[in-house]
């Protein structure tokens, strides 16, 4: 298969979160995204010698952001109003929030301001026409929202800068089924999973703390 | 090829975020610091007709160390001994686990210290207001430490 350039038009942006809602959410006033993984990988270097002997791989930090085009609603409505009401309160982040913060993220999304909302995934999958039913798709495993910003001026639309912070990048594809007329977008929820198999103790022990035994 | 074959290779060298700390089946997880010192060694004695060491004497052998976590239960270690078999808490309040591994993985040659016998008390916690999480460290003496290079 030919290789094709990927172009803006052909990014697609969903948001998501495995654990309160049944299907992603498409962002579809998405004016930009930047993402960026600073996997720090130093050189060491012995006494004795100038050159590098080899490298250290250290933390990762996936960090970019997301820009809206601003529009008479809050950009992450949609998203927010796919999750239930019961199954907002199990969210973590959810639980920082006042009780006058709580009542408004269920009824009033545009006072809430972003770096309140829960993280989100994000899926972007890059359909280029050349491409058949295999599509790649880049996956920023929950996005949090650390800092906003808004730029007006007379000579561009206005727009909303959400900087933010992920768990980590991870690249997949997704399907595009060829059956109807515009190519519905499949994906695949074994690929958007993410399974931490160590057995980590915080999480057994959490498990003891809830269950209360 | 053996023009490639003769090139060294990059070595991998080894960061906090490569070492793992186990206990039992279960992995620390919150572990933001770790430190230990072999307090083994030798101190020389003297005559009394020459500056020069005569010999050296042996010292009293103990492991010690500092362990820091990134507070988010006040029971974290405490519980542990609960599903960890052979571990206790003494009347004092002193955490002892009967081991602990802390490995560097991410290589083929993982280096491994198993530290047996140890005791874990202080617990000192640090709250400072500049977004860093709670601390929480413990001291700990090792009645034993096996080193090994595993595969």
């Amino acid at each position: 298969m030919p290789q094709a350039v990927i172009t803006p038009s052909d990014a697609h942006i969903f948001m998501y979160r495995a654990d309160a809602m049944a299907t992603p959410v498409y962002m579809d006033t998405v004016a930009s995204i930047t993402v960026s993984r600073d996997a720090s990988a130093r050189p060491v270097f012995n006494l004795g010698t100038q050159e590098v002997d080899g490298f250290t791989f250290g933390s990762n930090v996936v960090v970019g952001n997301i820009v809206f085009y601003k529009t008479t609603e809050y950009p992450f409505a949609k998203v927010l109003s796919q999750i239930s009401d019961s199954q907002i309160g199990n969210l973590v982040y959810y639980k920082r929030l006042s009780d006058i913060e709580q009542v408004h993220y269920i009824t009033s999304l545009d006072t809430i301001p972003a770096e309140k909302t829960v993280p989100f995934s994000i899926i972007i999958i890059y359909r280029a026409e050349i491409l058949e039913s295999r599509v790649p798709m880049d996956i920023l495993d929950e996005m949090k929202i650390v800092s906003s910003r808004q730029e007006l001026d007379h000579n561009s639309t206005p727009i909303v800068i959400y900087d933010f912070v992920a768990r980590r990048l991870r690249h997949s594809y997704a399907r595009v089924s060829t059956d109807s007329q515009n190519g519905t977008i499949e994906i695949d929820a074994s690929a958007i999973r993410f399974n931490k198999p160590r057995a980590d103790w915080s999480r057994e022990y959490e498990k003891i703390i809830r269950s209360g035994t | 090829m053996p023009m490639l074959m003769e090139q060294k290779q990059f070595s991998v060298y080894y960061s906090g975020s490569d070492v793992e700390i186990v206990v039992g089946s279960y992995v620390l997880d919150l572990v933001s610091y770790i430190q230990w010192a072999n307090g083994s060694g030798v101190v020389p004695f003297y005559s009394c007709f020459s500056p020069e060491p005569r010999g050296v004497l042996q010292t009293n052998k103990i492991v010690k160390g500092q362990l820091g976590f990134n507070l988010k239960y006040a029971n974290y270690l405490e519980a542990l001994t609960k599903k960890v078999p052979g571990s206790k808490i003494l009347w004092n309040g002193t955490i002892y686990l009967p081991s602990m591994v802390v490995a560097a993985t991410g290589n083929d040659i993982v280096p491994t210290f198993t530290f047996n016998g140890l005791y874990l008390s202080g617990g000192v916690k640090t709250a400072v207001p500049d977004g860093n999480p709670l601390q929480d460290i413990y001291q700990f003496i090792s009645m034993d430490l096996v080193k090994r290079d595993e595969i």
